[in-house]
C-alpha cells in the first residue's frame, strides 16, 4: 500500500494540474466542474494503479475515464439546463484583450456538443492522433475525423460571430 | 485562425485565468482507499468480476435454488455469468408449472413494450435469440440493449418464489457497493450497484413478489458485443435508471404464474 501511495502520490502531484486544464476544456470552461472531474478520475486511477502502471497505460486510462465522465456529465447538465431554461446563459462578449479572448473561446467551446468538444480537445490540445482519440472515446476513426472537422468549423464560426458582434457594438 | 495549427494556441487562451489548484489530495486518497477496500472485499468473497463474468451474488440468473434437481438436470449457466448459489432452499408448497415457449414470448413482448422506444434488444455474440427462453423452472433472457448513443447488456431471470424468498439487500451480501430498497413498503425491490475499473457499471435488482414470482435482473453499460471487442462503455451508467429498472422487475408481464 505504501508503494502504491508513494507512486500514485507522485503521479497526482505531477499530473493533476495538467489534467485539470484538459478537464476544464472538456467541461466547456468551468474550473469547479473540472476539479470535480479530476478528483473522480484520480480516485479511479488509484484503485486501478498497479494494473495500469504495469501496462504502462496510466495516461491513456486517465484520459478515457476523464473524457467519458465529462461527456456523461455534460449530457446530464444539458438535460437539467434544458428543463429549467430554454437557452444557454448569455456571457458578455467583447474582443480585444486577453481576458476577453479567453471568454470568447470558453463561450465557443461551451456551445459545442460534448462529444465534439472532447474530440477537439483530445486531438488539438492533448495532441492525440486520430487512432488514439478513437480509442479514448470508443469511436471509429471515421467518426473522429468527421467530429474533429465539424468541431473546428463550429469553433471558427462561433468565434467569428462573436468578433463580428463585438465590432458592431 | 486560418489553419489547424492555431487551434492549440486558441484553446490555451481559454486557460488564461487559471485559478489556484483546489483539488483535495487527501480526499483523493481517502476515496481511492475506500473503493479499493470494496474491491478487495469482493475478491475475498470469491466473487471476482473477470472480463467475461457478471457477478450476480447469492441469487442466480440461471435457475436459482434448484438444489433439489439432480446435477445433470440443472440449467447450464449463461456464459457471461458467475453464479454463487449459497442458500439452502426450502421446497415450494406446490410444484410450479413448467415454463412454456408461449409465455416466454409473452414476456419478451411485455419487456419490449416497457423499454423506451430507442432501446432495442439484440442477440449477444454467438446467440441468435434476444428474447426470453423457457428453461428448467425459470424464464431467462440474456441480450444486448442498443440505443442511439449507448449500449449495454440485460440479463433477467423470472422464477417461482421459494417460501423463504424475501426482498432485501442481504441477498447481495457485501459484493455490491450500494443497495437500497425502492418501490412501496408492501412491495419493495432491492436495487444494488457495482462499478468496475474498466468503467463498467451494473445495476442488479431482486424482488420476491407477492404474486409468487421472483425477478432477478442485471443491466450494465457494457454490451456483450463491446466486451468481446475489448471496447469500453460508451456511457457512464446503464441505459435504464435504477428506478426504471426496479419498475421492470415489477412488470405484470413478467409473472411466472400465468
Amino acid at each position: 500500500m505504501q508503494d502504491r501511495d508513494a507512486e500514485f502520490g507522485e503521479f497526482l502531484d505531477s499530473r493533476a494540474a495538467i489534467m485539470r486544464r484538459t478537464a476544464y476544456l472538456l467541461c466547456g470552461g468551468d474550473w469547479h466542474r473540472a476539479e470535480d472531474l479530476v478528483q473522480t478520475t484520480l480516485t479511479k486511477i488509484y484503485v486501478a494503479w498497479p494494473r495500469i502502471r504495469r501496462d504502462g497505460s496510466v495516461d491513456a486510462y486517465s484520459r478515457k475515464i476523464m473524457v467519458r465522465a465529462a461527456i456523461d456529465e455534460s449530457r446530464r447538465a444539458y438535460r437539467r439546463r434544458e428543463s429549467v431554461v430554454g437557452d444557454l446563459p448569455e456571457i458578455p462578449t467583447a474582443s480585444g484583450t486577453g481576458v476577453e479572448d479567453s471568454v470568447d473561446v470558453q463561450r465557443a467551446l461551451a456551445q459545442l456538443p460534448a462529444g465534439q468538444r472532447a474530440v477537439v480537445v483530445l486531438r488539438y490540445w492533448e495532441d492525440l492522433s486520430v487512432t488514439e482519440t478513437a480509442q479514448a472515446l470508443g469511436k471509429s476513426e471515421g467518426t473522429i475525423k468527421s467530429q474533429a472537422s465539424k468541431g473546428l468549423a463550429a469553433l471558427r464560426r462561433l468565434l467569428t460571430d462573436d468578433k463580428a458582434r463585438a465590432e458592431e457594438s | 485562425m486560418n489553419d489547424d495549427s492555431d487551434i492549440k494556441e486558441l484553446l490555451g487562451r481559454a486557460l488564461e485565468d487559471e485559478p489556484p489548484m483546489r483539488i483535495d489530495r487527501g480526499e483523493v486518497f481517502r476515496q481511492g482507499r475506500k473503493r479499493l477496500r470494496r474491491r478487495r472485499m469482493l475478491e475475498a468473497g470469491g466473487v471476482v468480476a473477470g472480463v467475461m463474468v457478471i457477478a450476480v451474488g447469492a441469487i442466480t440468473l440461471t435457475g436459482p435454488r434448484h438444489d433439489d434437481l439432480p446435477a445433470a438436470d440443472q440449467p447450464e449457466p449463461a456464459p457471461t455469468l458467475l453464479v454463487t448459489p449459497e442458500t439452502t432452499a426450502l421446497p415450494s408448497v406446490a410444484p410450479p408449472p413448467v415454463p412454456t415457449e408461449q409465455q416466454a414470448l409473452d414476456m419478451t413482448v411485455a419487456l419490449t413494450e416497457f423499454l423506451p422506444e430507442e432501446m432495442a434488444l439484440e442477440p449477444m455474440p454467438g446467440s441468435d435469440d434476444a428474447g426470453f427462453r423457457a428453461t428448467d423452472g425459470v424464464y431467462q433472457l440474456a441480450a444486448d440493449v442498443v440505443g442511439p448513443e449507448a449500449e449495454g447488456s440485460l440479463h433477467i431471470a423470472v422464477a417461482p418464489a421459494k417460501i423463504d424468498d424475501q426482498t432485501d439487500c442481504v441477498v447481495f451480501a457485501e459484493d455490491y457497493q450500494e443497495c437500497q430498497l425502492v418501490g412501496t413498503e408492501t412491495e419493495p425491490v432491492a436495487v444494488a450497484t457495482e462499478e468496475f475499473d474498466n468503467g463498467e457499471q451494473r445495476y442488479v435488482v431482486f424482488v420476491a413478489r407477492s404474486d409468487g414470482t421472483t425477478v432477478n435482473a442485471v443491466i450494465t453499460n457494457l454490451s456483450e458485443r463491446q466486451r468481446v471487442a475489448g471496447e469500453w462503455p460508451s456511457m457512464e451508467a446503464p441505459m435504464l435508471s435504477q428506478t426504471a429498472f426496479a419498475q421492470l422487475a415489477m412488470l405484470s408481464g413478467l409473472t411466472y404464474y400465468y
